[in-house]
């Protein structure tokens, strides 16, 4: 399989590699005004960074009055208490940090998608391939001298659209499906606990399992499924109604796009 | 490309998401307005995942875990630290009420014995007309004495069987610990070596492919730069060098899958290896804690045993001058002591076994309380975030080799971008069957 290389097969394979590399970058260069954000890049901006080390260390300050606190309550009410109270505390000190930061990267990130004509930013974890990468422009302007400047225009019309699973999911009958989804996964662990309990052989441990699995999956097929299935369909018959060509979750959208929600949620009889 | 967000990420998303679509977002009625930006494709991630080669070793370990946090959740519920004191104190007040009925029922039966070989004691020298004024109250002092001393030496013995066994447990656990902490690391060690080797590995082969056909590849773009060359050569060229392309894509691939699937199996066997041994060190360090809490149960026990038989009714009331008995008369009263000893000694000891059973329930339940089963504990949490660990390891290299699959796929077929998972399709290309029957293949 390997074979002797010389000075100029390593040239060659240089160049070739160079080819190999490129080519299919500049068969990819058609223009589109989808672009995406590595926000993990991001993350590591010197701001971002002391944020995260100041949240950081305001944690391991709350930790020792948290134990305190925790040691100090008589009851698992009070438990629930006290740790709500620490995590309360912990969201304020994580918004007073953050939300500053969060404007300005929103801002930096409205004026390179608006200076690259970009109708829609997405999280790049959702792109395989393709889109224009914009995080180099993002993090050059969150890093450079003074504010980033708001675009003038609003973002172009999108043919991508997105729908805000939340606010979907928040539906009465999504909602009370989702409940009692929850109920019986609860009612059939505390089953499977018991009998866990009383099996003495591994096999009889592994059929437990396998019975536990097979009765979630069963009801998941049978409570949510079909809404799901419902939601899907709702979702594709609004998106050709307005001509898009697909549709995400309003959670992997950064800037942009087009707002089906509304749309979405009639279709479905909300 | 398929990081997981952290949670401030996930954070920056919303936040900016939320802003960017109340400042920036098109309305929908500008939506049917937007110009197609060439094409667009998605692919279901989840479809994919199911029928990639390695998806079987995926749902084991997401098996794996739902079985051992199902088994997680079963053990005892977090109690307050109150909870736990008052628990505490319940059963060393048990333990305290268990201690003093052992010590009363003793003393009660030392007293017994006492009298009864005093009586016949008496009986005898009456018999044998032999007078001891004093005797009757020097067996009395002797008898309160004895009790005394094995009250104490029972308290004493019971404190020190508490202390070494919560240091004996303690040291099992940190042992433990200790041990899956090595174990852990150098498993890691010797999976990044592996890993590092077949990278370097594919590496070498993507030059060697590229060397192989880049004599052919020059010679494509020297003909596609010559502008008088005709529409069908310039396609045929076209299409040599996109053939070129896939050949080595295809094959780089197909190594790629070959490791992967032998660095999955490897990790697979890394983590069995783990998990047989720390389940055998535990067994070991379990084994050894029993032991030597059951040693030092039985040095307690007759330790204890030895010294109430040691302060024995009678014991050394038949130390009267050996002068003043005539040897039949001190003969007798030695198998008279000798049998009410034996008779003792048995009594005592069904008392003392009584109490050890309670005891052993009690420090049974002490343990449970105190997480004795800690080590059990911990290593089950950490078999679960190892666990997860090799899971999404696992899940990124099979998600970095679909995409690879599906961006020859997006070029192949012209697409300029494609989105993983998206909610749901408007009129943009399903990638999903082609990449199928793509990876569908690699298990061939």
């Amino acid at each position: 399989m390997r074979t002797a290389r010389t000075p100029l097969t390593h040239a060659l394979a240089a160049f070739a590699l160079a080819l190999v590399v490129f080519a299919p970058a500049t068969l990819a260069q058609e223009v589109t005004d989808i672009g995406y954000v590595d926000q993990t890049a991001l993350s590591n901006i010197p701001s971002f960074t002391a944020a995260n080390k100041q949240l950081a260390d305001y944690k391991s300050s709350l930790d020792g009055q948290f134990a305190s606190a925790m040691r100090a309550a008589h009851s698992a009410d009070d438990q629930a208490r006290v740790s709500q109270e620490f995590q309360n505390k912990l969201a304020d000190r994580q918004r007073q940090l953050y939300a500053p930061l969060f404007q300005k990267a929103q801002v930096a990130i409205a004026s390179v998608a608006s200076s690259k004509n970009l109708s829609v930013v997405v999280d790049k974890r959702i792109v395989i391939y393709g889109g224009q990468d914009i995080t180099q422009g993002v993090t050059d302007l969150l890093t450079g001298i003074g504010d980033p400047v708001p675009p003038v225009n609003t973002p172009p019309p999108s043919s991508v659209g997105y729908v805000d699973q939340q606010a979907i999911d928040g539906m009465a009958k999504l909602k009370s499906a989702t409940d009692a989804f929850g109920q019986y996964r609860t009612d059939q662990e505390q089953q499977a606990q018991n009998k866990l309990k009383t099996v003495k052989t591994d096999a009889d441990r592994q059929q437990v399992l396998k019975d536990y699995q097979a009765a979630l999956a069963a009801k998941q097929k049978e409570l949510l499924a079909p809404l799901v299935d419902q939601t899907r369909g709702a979702i594709a018959d609004v998106a050709k109604q307005h001509h898009l060509l697909l549709v995400i979750d309003r959670g992997d959208l950064i800037y942009g796009g087009t707002d089906i929600t509304p749309d979405v949620v009639k279709e479905l009889g909300g | 490309m398929a990081s997981r967000p952290t949670a401030v990420l996930g954070l920056l998303v919303a936040s900016v998401a939320a802003i960017a679509s109340c400042a920036h977002t098109a309305s929908v009625d500008d939506a049917a307005s937007a110009k197609p930006s060439g094409k667009i494709g998605y692919v279901s991630m989840d479809q994919l995942i199911q029928v990639h080669p390695l998806y079987l070793q995926l749902s084991a370990f997401d098996d794996d875990i739902a079985a051992l946090q199902l088994k997680d959740a079963g053990g005892v519920p977090q109690q307050s630290s109150a909870q736990i004191a008052a628990q505490e104190q319940a059963l060393q007040q048990q333990l305290s009420d268990a201690s003093e009925r052992t010590r009363k029922t003793l003393a009660a039966e030392q007293n017994s014995y006492a009298q009864r070989e005093s009586a016949a004691i008496a009986q005898i020298l009456r018999q044998s007309a032999i007078t001891a004024p004093g005797e009757a109250a020097v067996a009395h002092q002797m008898a309160a004495t004895s009790q005394q001393q094995a009250q104490e030496t029972q308290t004493q013995a019971s404190a020190n069987f508490n202390d070494y066994r919560s240091q004996t447990i303690a040291q099992g656990e940190a042992a433990l610990q200790s041990i899956q902490h090595s174990l852990v690391q150098r498993a890691d060690r010797e999976y990044r070596a592996r890993a590092d080797q077949y990278a370097q590995q594919e590496s070498s082969y993507g030059l060697d492919l590229a060397s192989q056909d880049a004599g052919e590849r020059l010679q494509l773009r020297t003909q596609l730069s010559n502008l008088a060359l005709d529409d069908q050569a310039r396609a045929a060229a076209k299409a040599r060098i996109d053939a070129l392309d896939r050949k080595e894509a295809d094959a780089l691939g197909a190594l790629r899958n070959r490791d992967d699937m032998a660095l999955a199996a490897y990790q697979k066997t890394l983590h069995d290896q783990i998990a047989a041994q720390l389940k055998q060190e535990a067994a070991q360090i379990r084994e050894r804690t029993v032991a030597k809490l059951r040693d030092q149960a039985q040095q307690t026990q007759s330790q204890v045993v030895g010294q109430v038989v040691t302060f024995a009714p009678g014991a050394g009331q038949t130390a009267l001058p050996a002068s003043a008995l005539p040897p039949d008369v001190r003969a007798k009263l030695e198998a008279l002591h000798k049998q009410y000893e034996s008779n003792f000694k048995k009594d005592a000891q069904q008392t003392i076994d009584a109490f050890n059973a309670t005891r052993n329930d009690l420090s049974k339940r002490f343990n449970e309380l105190h997480g004795a089963d800690a080590s059990a504990q911990n290593g089950a949490d950490a078999a679960i975030e190892g666990l997860r660990k090799q899971r999404d390891d696992l899940y990124g290299q099979m998600v970095a080799q679909i995409d690879r699959e599906v961006k020859v796929i997006a070029q192949r077929r012209g697409v300029s971008v494609v989105f993983s998972n998206p909610l749901g399709a408007g009129d943009g290309i399903d990638l999903t069957p082609d990449a199928k029957q793509d990876i569908e293949s690699l298990h061939e």
